[in-house]
């Protein structure tokens, strides 16, 4: 539905996207990268917002520009959401539903439900800069997901939730079926583990390894180790994290060196930090897309 | 889409009625007093009016632009509303929308001194279109620096700044810099039509010329 072709942006001379080239059907995918990957700026190339500096984005199959609006198609949640603060919750719904065209004998229906959806209809006559941080990111979504769009971008979604609105968020994306394009940008890789089908890692402006999620774990097939706290963790390993069980504590660590460390069965973070730090070739694995 | 126009002008509350009270209670105020005042001075009376509707209705004619499109360059909401409004389509249209409103009441002052000064009606309405030629020029001046600095109070303090150092320079009626017609320094009577041809078509050119800059502006802009 949507994709990049040697897609390269700079800003001066920086260079952010380096000839990054994937296209995204339908389903749900996650993007993943540290900071400073290039992700954000990737999604805003996707829709137009930053225009490249080289290659294209293609959208339906032609390239996105006046003529293919890919905005008119789009529900977005921005890493940084705000709206008119003396609107409340109810009526910055209905600025959302104007410019996005959402019909106007629709509009009520579907303020109703997305509001619900979030558990927010019962602040509906708050203003919205009465709200909670966590609360603005809810209606935030609920603007990304009224009208139904073909393509839902969400960059960092759960940013400021709490558990309980997590867990709703991962049931609205999941009861997201049919023919759409979910993509999430996030780094919480519980997220992405638990909703996407597909996991697209960027690092330093390129795509460097997509797949499932048992694909992207399997990246760290044979790497991945733990390691009781306090021993000494091999040179080349990065830590992926610190577990507890059976009273201890214990390191886990991604390597390639030899390691005396009790061999476990890798989750997606290990295959993704194992990719993020260069421990594991994508090249060799064939997930490079 | 006046729902749409509707929200912009609610969502700057209380700062919406600051034009509001200068156009239908300050100035209709100091109309009355110097009708009052001046009754037996007819044309002195209305020079001072005209002349305090040149210091103070230019000013304010991008109040409300400056603090609705506050949200879309300084505000949280700037890169969702750049997102579906802005990236093929142009703020232009809200600019002059807005210019239009604040003319369209202005009028109404206008009129009111027609009805007390009968006989002076056609130099009044000159007057007014004179009003509305400094107002689009400050209106330009504004959308483009707003998009220029990328943020809306330096849009309003290039205005306000423009204003101060033509008038403490002594400077009004200097019509090389100054787009302002002097009653009391170095002109005398009011705008007559010669005069608007001969002084403020160049001024219309001129608010023509900052309106296409700021378009320009506006069409690179990019979040951040």
């Amino acid at each position: 539905m949507i994709g990049a072709q040697r897609l390269t942006k700079k800003f001066g001379k920086k260079q952010v996207l380096q000839e990054l080239s994937f296209s995204f059907g339908e389903g749900i995918y996650g993007l993943v990268g540290p900071n400073g990957a290039g992700k954000t700026t990737f999604l805003r190339c996707l829709i137009g917002v930053y225009p490249p500096t080289a290659g294209r984005v293609l959208y339906n199959g032609a390239p996105v520009g006046r003529k293919n609006d890919v905005t008119r198609h789009l529900g977005y949640l921005p890493q940084k959401f705000g709206i008119y603060p003396e609107l409340t919750v109810w009526e910055a719904m209905e600025y959302l539903c104007v410019i996005k065209g959402v019909p106007k004998a629709a509009r009520k229906k579907q303020i109703e439900q997305k509001l619900e959806q979030v558990n927010l209809l019962a602040r509906r006559d708050s203003r919205v800069g009465a709200l909670s941080g966590g609360m603005v990111r809810r209606l935030g979504l609920a603007g990304a997901l009224v009208g139904d769009s073909p393509l839902l971008i969400l960059d960092e979604p759960t940013a400021g939730l709490d558990p309980e609105e997590r867990m709703r968020f991962k049931n609205i994306i999941r009861s997201l079926g049919g023919e759409r394009t979910v993509i999430l940008s996030t780094h919480i890789m519980e997220d992405v583990e638990a909703l996407c089908q597909q996991i697209v890692i960027v690092n330093q402006g390129r795509v460097i390894a997509a797949g499932s999620p048992k694909e992207i774990a399997s990246l760290a097939d044979g790497m991945t180790y733990e390691i009781p706290e306090g021993e000494t963790v091999p040179e080349k390993a990065v830590v992926s994290k610190i577990t507890e069980h059976d009273g201890q504590r214990f390191c886990r660590v991604v390597t390639t060196a030899p390691c005396s460390g009790t061999p476990v069965l890798p989750t997606v973070e290990d295959g993704y930090i194992g990719a993020v730090e260069g421990i594991v070739h994508v090249e060799k694995t064939g997930l490079l897309l | 889409m006046l729902k749409k126009q509707g929200f912009y002008f609610k969502n700057i509350k209380s700062l919406f009625w600051v034009p509001i009270v200068l156009l239908f209670i300050l100035i209709p105020v100091v109309i009355g007093t110097l009708y009052n005042t001046m009754a037996e001075q007819e044309a002195a009376a209305l020079q001072q009016m005209l002349r305090i509707f040149q210091q103070v209705i230019p000013l304010f004619s991008t109040w409300w632009l400056v603090f609705i499109l506050r949200e879309y360059i300084d505000g949280d909401g700037a890169e969702i509303l750049y997102t579906y409004e802005g990236v093929y389509r142009s703020k232009l249209g809200l600019v002059l929308f807005t210019l239009a409103c604040y003319l369209a009441l202005l009028a109404f002052d206008y009129a009111f001194l027609s009805v007390l000064y009968a006989k002076w009606t056609s130099i009044i309405w000159v007057d007014y279109v004179k009003m509305g030629v400094v107002c689009l020029f400050f209106t330009g001046l504004t959308y483009l620096v707003m998009y220029l600095l990328r943020s809306t109070i330096a849009g309003m303090v290039c205005s306000i700044l423009y204003y101060f150092a033509i008038s403490l320079s002594g400077q009004m009626s200097n019509p090389f810099i100054s787009v302002y017609f002097d009653y009391g320094g170095g002109q005398t009577g009011f705008v007559s039509p010669m005069d608007l041809k001969t002084r403020y078509i160049p001024v219309l050119f001129l608010a023509a010329a900052l309106f296409a800059l700021a378009y320009i502006r506006e069409r690179q802009y990019r979040i951040h």
